[in-house]
């Protein structure tokens, strides 16, 4: 089989026998051998490739928690407050009024055919606005004959045109606290949780995590991941049944599909003994692409929309605590099933109540079944204490931060969700290391953009969008500690360090191809590195530019 | 959004084990050749006799006396808009709330929707477990939330408790809500065809239906005269607190028909969609809960919004 060899400026490895190198040698899509040229021509013969030798190789990048509704999103229209990147490399530039929302809905509008089709937007966050909402009169500029959709970023509301209030019966419900009212008493078109999601399926006929599996919006997906250095991403919450699984494989196993998926199986969709049984088959089915078998289970709410389970003193401006999604009780049940059964979980949890909950439901489950390395791992786990990480340390818990909200969410948690205190606390990576919890941090696409790079910035920085600076320097990630978390870190979290996260022998040739090094630049430039593409299995993506 | 009648949706909400699953069974057992939608958190609770089944996937299955049942699986709002856009929806749709739900929520999307109409939030209660459960600092407020979120409150294992738990119980949950409609009952004596509105059989005798049940009491008004729909609507906020629900048809001076559904303080009155003359006058039913002192006011209430003189 032919062996070749790729030159670089650089190549950062993560192995720490051999932090960097020059030349990395590659044979059926696995790492030969990291070191010199002369060191790797001693394997025999080899084509030499130095298309990358002004350019930096780190291990392809991994994204531990994301969902493949991204991918689905890219085919309707991003009116988000922060640039963002399309499928295709186009930057999409955010937009800061109410008008350039209207402006580009407007031209989305001219360009679809038919009078019929409804007009999906997405991205949109009106915490950016102050006072100033956005309502139906705004969206009725753009059409008044056309059923008009835009979900926030958070995809919990949904603000919809005058054609949609009037066939629904919103009017009527003024008692209602989902539908938010103007000075007039009527509904402004703004929609909270599960009657803008419900008139979005009935009403416009879109519904999201459906249209995630189908062909081109899993390669929107895998170029988004592309065009972020990503290898290896997540889909960490699916029902995974055999038509889906099919259908997945179908675009996934193409040799030209540039991402390995991970999907986890969400755990309360049926019975334990029913997921279990199905978590055996898809065992079975798992691929060199498709890793599967981890379980991921959710067990409160976010932090900004007000749902996750706080411990006292609760929110900051009053709000009640949060929600349950699994009663305390029922999630010892499925954790005790899952881990006996020798499963991995994810679980998500937000407040530090929730984050205890679960910590006491694995003790429980571990001090009645011990298992060696059975690596489950916390989801976000936003505000977990200093406390919480020493009992993750003890208990063998992993945990996967949701770093990207230091800084589009970190004012906000700072002046209204939770207070200075808390705030200054979010996402702790450095408190995690500090006790020995395996660390990853994520982008929770679509919540956020992927990109591990800007999160891995977010973890070093913590820096919020208005430039205040959350928490001391103690909880702040040194370059190296980012790159790593970002890179092995994301690989211990799946399971998968044996395979992927480092650029090691044996390991998949799966590289993340940067136009900068990030050792040469300057810790806040760290989001701006520029990325030229990704290998995977030594086969070379590059990234289109626009 | 199709032209037909609005489904009813009933709503099903209380904690893990307070009987849901038994109420739910019971439905489908009196189902009584009404098609009925539930939509379920598992399949793998409700007693579904397998020789019925006419038809199953994943996450639906069809009964032959036209039932079907959905489990939420994957997604609720999936299940909800696959059965509200079926060509033969069901005549109604009650839907099982998971066991931390808020009840409340699932009701909002019944009342924002013209296709469906809201038939009310019925709440179990564990008479056996409740105290301790709301003690529980984790869960407090999840049960509260729930209790406030019922229209009515059915205090379920009457049978297992002594009538002083039951009283513990029935002034913690008036602690959480004012002047709560409560009945405390086995889940297997509620009069299940009165709670969801079923049609019973004598429907035509034009009796006033006697409940079967201690804890209710229900009753039917009928009107030759004309409505006036100003005058029904101020009348109609002076029903009494114990009042469940109250629908019917009404016709007002111009002889159109209008559809009145009263629910636990929430009136919406609409065109009827089946204006063409085969209603004449007015005809309500209703149903309350408690010793039944208060028909009485239900009926003086309804005689003076038709009052002609006013």
């Amino acid at each position: 089989m032919a062996t070749v060899i790729f030159s670089a400026k650089r190549i950062i490895t993560m192995n720490p026998s051999r932090p960097f190198a020059s030349h990395v040698a590659v044979r059926d899509g696995r790492v030969l051998g990291v070191g010199t040229l002369e060191e790797l021509q001693t394997w025999g013969e080899a084509e030499v490739d130095d298309r990358f030798t002004d350019l930096t190789l780190m291990p392809g990048l991994i994204e531990g928690h994301s969902h493949l509704i991204e991918g689905a999103l890219w085919d309707q229209v991003y009116v988000g407050y922060y640039d963002r990147t399309g499928p295709d490399g186009k930057v999409w530039p955010g937009l800061t009024t109410i008008d350039a929302v209207v402006e580009r809905l407007a031209e989305a509008d001219a360009a679809l055919e038919d009078g019929e089709t409804p007009l999906i937007a997405w991205g949109f966050d009106p915490i950016f606005f102050g006072e100033q909402r956005m309502v139906a009169a705004d969206l009725d500029r753009v059409s008044t004959s056309r059923r008009i959709g835009v979900f926030h970023a958070s995809l919990h509301f949904l603000n919809v045109n005058s054609v949609v209030v009037d066939e629904s019966n919103l009017a009527a419900s003024a008692n209602m606290q989902e539908v938010v009212l103007g000075s007039d008493g009527k509904p402004t078109g703004e929609l909270a949780g599960m009657v803008g999601m419900y008139l979005a399926m009935k009403s416009m006929q879109y519904d999201a995590s459906a249209a995630s599996t189908y062909p081109p919006s899993l390669w929107n997906f895998a170029k988004i991941c592309q065009l972020a250095g990503v290898t290896t991403a997540t889909d960490l919450h699916s029902p995974l049944d055999d038509e889906m699984v099919a259908r997945l494989k179908g675009e996934i196993e193409k040799p030209d599909y540039p991402i390995r998926l991970v999907p986890a199986f969400g755990g309360t969709l049926m019975s334990p003994e029913d997921g279990i049984a199905r978590i055996g088959s898809l065992v079975a089915k798992s691929t060199d692409k498709m890793k599967m078998g981890i379980v991921k289970l959710v067990l409160d709410g976010s932090i900004q929309g007000f749902t996750a389970r706080l411990q006292w003193p609760g929110h900051f401006n009053g709000a009640p605590n949060g929600l349950w999604y699994i009663a305390p009780d029922e999630l010892k049940k499925l954790v005790v099933a899952y881990h006996t059964a020798g499963h991995q979980l994810h679980i998500h949890t937000n407040g530090d109540e929730a984050t205890k909950v679960a910590l006491d439901a694995i003790e429980e489950a571990l001090t009645a079944h011990p298992r060696p390395d059975h690596r489950h791992t916390l989801q976000h786990c936003q505000l977990a204490s200093d406390a919480q990480f020493r009992r993750m340390a003890a208990l063998g818990v992993g945990v996967n931060l949701f770093s990207n909200h230091t800084y589009y969410w970190g004012d906000q948690h700072y002046e209204m969700t939770l207070g200075p205190d808390r705030a200054n606390r979010i996402d702790n990576a450095g408190s995690a290391l500090e006790h020995g919890v395996d660390l990853a941090v994520h982008s929770d696409a679509p919540i956020t953009a992927i990109g591990p790079l800007f999160t891995a910035w977010c973890a070093v920085n913590r820096v919020t969008a208005t430039g205040r600076v959350l928490g001391g320097e103690a909880e702040m990630l040194s370059l190296d500690e980012a790159l790593y978390t970002i890179t092995m870190g994301g690989a211990a979290s799946l399971k998968l360090d044996h395979e992927i996260g480092s650029i090691e022998v044996g390991k998949f040739a799966d590289f993340a191809v940067l136009r900068d090094d990030p050792y040469e630049m300057d810790l806040m430039a760290l989001k701006d590195v520029r990325v030229w593409g990704t290998v995977l299995g030594g086969r070379v993506f590059e990234a289109p530019t626009r | 959004m199709n032209s037909l009648a609005p489904i009813s949706v009933s709503i099903v909400g209380g904690f893990l084990g307070a009987g849901k699953t038994t109420l739910l069974n019971r439905l489908l057992e009196e189902a009584d050749g009404q098609r009925l939608g539930l939509i379920v958190n598992d399949f793998g609770d409700i007693n579904i006799d397998e020789k019925l089944i006419v038809a199953r996937d994943e996450d639906m299955i069809s009964l032959a006396n036209g039932c079907i049942c959905c489990s939420i699986g994957n997604d609720f709002l999936r299940a909800l808009v696959a059965m509200t856009s079926r060509a033969d929806p069901p005549e109604q749709i009650i839907i099982e709330a998971s066991g931390v739900a808020n009840p409340a929520r699932i009701a909002s999307i019944a009342q924002a929707d013209r296709d469906l109409s809201l038939q009310g939030v019925i709440v179990l209660v564990d008479a056996v477990n409740f105290i301790a459960q709301l003690d529980d600092a984790l869960l407090t407020d999840t049960l509260e939330g729930q209790v406030r979120a019922g229209d009515l409150i059915v205090l379920t294992k009457r049978d297992l408790v002594s009538p002083k738990a039951i009283s513990l119980v029935e002034k913690a949950v008036a602690a959480i809500t004012p002047a709560p409609r409560i009945v405390s009952s086995a889940v297997g004596d509620l009069p299940i065809g009165l709670l969801f509105g079923l049609r019973s059989r004598d429907r035509r005798s034009g009796e006033t239906r006697e409940p079967a049940h201690p804890s209710f009491w229900a009753g039917s008004f009928t009107s030759e005269q004309p409505c006036n729909l100003y005058l029904l609507r101020e009348k109609l906020m002076a029903l009494p607190e114990t009042l469940l629900r109250l629908k019917g048809v009404v016709c007002d001076v111009e002889g159109t028909s209008h559809t009145v559904q009263w629910v636990a303080g929430r009136l919406v009155i609409a065109a009827s969609p089946s204006t063409v003359g085969d209603v004449a006058g007015s005809e309500l039913v209703y149903i309350g809960v408690g010793a039944g002192a208060e028909e009485a006011d239900v009926r003086r209430v309804l005689t003076s919004a038709f009052d002609v003189s006013c």
